[in-house]
């Protein structure tokens, strides 16, 4: 008797873990909608970020052939960069943007718990209230930003006053049904305008292609070693420099293509995760959120690799 | 901000402009000629800094700002029907000259039709 107590104090904190028994297969999923969600938000962050880094280097080695061949008045070797594509503030917006689109998803992996507690952690609470009350401001999240859709702001409202709610919802699929045409707003106002962002970027990438190749063809013939540098270190450049993925010195493929196509199926797979929840059967939830995490571990892969 | 309509024409026009773009693209990666090089290098950067107005035109929410953006474009059309014309003396191939030209123009109709 002594020894099965025993065993049995052995087993309640692996009863206790997660996934090991003590999880539903609905938990499960909605725990895997959470996490997919916030892997695709960080990742449209990361995806910003780094058309960002490309508008500054561009900036920089565009000014700098521009000089060097007569066109550009100065060089600037300050490192100080004023973003165009894609603005300091305009950044800003979107990670608060993406923030409630995660917190949205926090609150519905909480609606999930077996335990009378189903209101976000600390943290997450905290956040939100921000949000919320930015929201309801005068200002709002986005009312700075003359390109982001009207809508959008009264969308952040409701998926902010979701995430806080402690008495409206009790499960997931209400709320997810409830939240599913302003989850739609967010995202595909995020699909527009990185379809949007990609045009500029390959449009900026071909104009640097074109300025390095202004420099490459005044080198004197009579140094080859020189111009054979050249070309090299501007091949190296532009594969450094482009955001849409990794390329190699020279393939069949060509460079990767700017069209943002994981991201925003990343994205796609959000929304058809939460419709899922709000309608579908247990096995197709589940299908539809490990579809998300798939495709949202892609797109990070992408981003992180282009950082690097 | 813009109506079906003139979303279209606005797509119509970052297409076109691409269109040329891709083709000045092209045009100069063929050349070794550093003065030409140059010439290239400048009209694909005149045609980027109006694509940049336009796709992010599409984005654009406040009617005001949208109203203000067209007379804009509406003069950015009479600069890009003049830059058509002044391909012909960079491009040597006529054939090519004009179908790069003829991109152009067809932006600056989109433009002059928002």
């Amino acid at each position: 008797m002594a020894r099965f107590g025993a065993f049995v104090m052995l087993l309640l904190p692996v009863l206790a873990l997660p996934g090991c028994g003590g999880l539903t297969s609905m938990q499960d999923s909605l725990n895997k909608f959470g996490s997919g969600t916030t892997t695709a938000s960080t990742t449209e962050i990361a995806f910003l970020q780094n058309v960002q880094a490309f508008d500054c280097t561009t900036q920089f080695y565009t000014a700098a052939t521009e000089w060097a061949g007569g066109t550009g008045q100065n060089y600037d070797i300050s490192g100080i960069c004023n973003p165009e594509i894609i603005t300091a503030d305009q950044l800003s917006i979107r990670k608060n943007i993406l923030s409630v689109v995660s917190l949205y998803a926090s609150k519905i992996q909480a609606l999930a718990s077996t335990s009378g507690d189903k209101t976000l952690d600390t943290a997450g609470q905290k956040l939100a209230e921000q949000l919320n009350k930015a929201a309801l401001s005068g200002k709002g999240i986005t009312k700075s930003d003359k390109t982001i859709a009207a809508g959008v702001e009264g969308a952040l409202i409701q998926l902010t006053n979701t995430a806080l709610d402690q008495t409206r919802y009790n499960d997931a699929r209400k709320a997810a049904s409830d939240m599913q045409p302003y989850l739609s707003t967010v995202i595909n106002t995020l699909e527009q305008e990185n379809l949007v962002l990609a045009q500029e970027v390959q449009s900026r990438r071909e104009l640097l292609e074109l300025s390095l190749r202004g420099i490459i063809d005044t080198l004197p013939k009579g140094d080859p070693e020189v111009r054979f540098d050249a070309v090299v270190n501007a091949r190296q450049l532009l594969i450094t420099s482009n955001p849409f993925g990794q390329e190699t010195i020279s393939s069949a493929q060509g460079p990767p293509i700017p069209d943002a196509t994981a991201l925003n199926s990343a994205l796609d797979a959000v929304l058809s995760a939460n419709l899922a929840i709000s309608t579908a059967s247990k096995g197709g939830i589940a299908a539809a959120v490990t579809d998300l995490v798939s495709r949202a571990q892609a797109a990070e892969a992408d981003e992180a690799a282009i950082a690097k | 901000m813009p109506s079906p309509t003139q979303s279209q024409k606005l797509t119509a026009a970052v297409a076109s402009i691409r269109s040329a773009e891709t083709a000045l693209l092209n045009q100069g990666r063929q050349t070794v000629d550093p003065l030409v090089a140059a010439k290239i290098s400048q009209e694909y950067q005149a045609l980027d800094s109006i694509l940049f107005q336009a796709v992010q035109a599409q984005l654009i929410t406040d009617d005001g700002v949208f109203q203000n953006t067209v007379v804009q474009f509406h003069n950015e059309a009479a600069v890009l029907n003049k830059q058509a014309q002044a391909i012909s003396n960079i491009i040597a191939d006529a054939g090519t000259a004009g179908t790069i030209a003829g991109f152009i123009v067809q932006a600056a109709a989109a433009f002059a039709a928002l």
